[in-house]
């Protein structure tokens, strides 16, 4: 269950990398900058960079599920 | 009275490159309001030039760009300029906005525990967009502004003479607009948007002006 999960996971964020325009990339902190197309080979490995795009992903669809994307959150609280 | 900005801008890779470029704004608008500015630009981010710069001026706003994580900031090469348990102290006295990742996490309390006044900066990862047709220009890149403004008008409003606390909620609440629009005309990015909006984080004394 626990690897159906985490492989859920993992197709949504590609699915999202891959409506990316390829002349985009995505400067993650220290790690550094990568084109949509290096970000899924990361997300596939299940390494640092691509666990924090899943990470990334994870809390924005957490945040819509609570509603909290469409609300003025004070700006002291980090959800 | 004079005003002194220490500001940290290394160049090593497109990151860093980036945020080089970003800070021009920042020297500029700074010199017009009378601040004397140390701008450790490329190489000269390093650890040691920093603590030259740092002990021999009465150093009030300092602005750290460049990579980190909860426990540091760091420079060129990404060597590590200040560090929980080593040199946090250093921030004594100074307000603190750190462009770079996590360091809100742990050497923003830190700090503020050696007497830093306050200390702004992300508590994760920091992530931005980049068009890569304008990776050699980053300032008429708008896809990197639309995460990047929300850093020049806290700035700014420092620079200006306002509270941190008003810089922090200006910038803030600017953030959160651009996410909100994102939804809307690019929902592409409004993830990433959304990660810099609920880890962009203040600590400190919010009453406090440089």
């Amino acid at each position: 269950m626990t690897d159906k999960v985490e492989k859920d996971k993992k197709e949504l964020v590609i699915a999202r990398l891959m409506v990316l325009p390829s002349n985009r990339k995505i400067a993650i902190g220290s790690h550094g900058a990568y084109t949509p197309k290096e970000l899924i080979a990361h997300v596939e490995k299940s390494d640092a960079i691509g666990k924090k795009v899943v990470q990334i992903e994870l809390a924005f669809i957490n945040a819509t599920i609570e509603g909290k994307i469409y609300d003025k959150v004070p700006p002291d609280n980090k959800t | 009275m004079t005003k002194y900005l220490l500001i940290t801008r290394p160049n090593h890779d497109d990151t860093t490159f980036y945020l080089f470029e970003w800070a021009k704004r920042t020297i500029t608008f700074a010199k017009q309001h009378d601040f004397t500015v140390f701008d450790l630009d490329g190489k000269k981010a390093n650890r040691k030039t920093f603590d030259s710069y740092n002990a021999k001026n009465k150093v009030n706003l300092i602005i750290f760009n460049g990579h980190g994580d909860a426990v540091s900031v760091t420079g060129y090469n990404n060597e590590t300029i200040v560090e929980v348990g080593v040199n946090e102290v250093a921030l004594d006295g100074k307000i603190v906005y750190s462009i770079s990742c996590g360091s809100a996490m742990e050497l923003g309390p830190a700090a503020l525990s050696n007497g830093a006044i306050a200390y702004l900066g992300y508590e994760d990862d920091f992530v931005f967009f980049i068009d890569n047709n304008r990776a050699a220009t980053p300032l008429q890149d708008s896809l990197a502004a639309v995460f990047l403004n929300h850093s020049q008008t806290l700035t700014n409003t420092l620079i200006k003479g306002n509270s941190v606390g008003e810089a922090y909620d200006k910038a803030k609440e600017e953030l959160r607009q651009t996410f909100q629009d994102s939804l809307t005309n690019d929902p592409s990015i409004s993830r990433y948007l959304w990660w810099d909006y609920i880890n962009f984080a203040c600590h400190g004394d919010k009453a406090a002006k440089v």
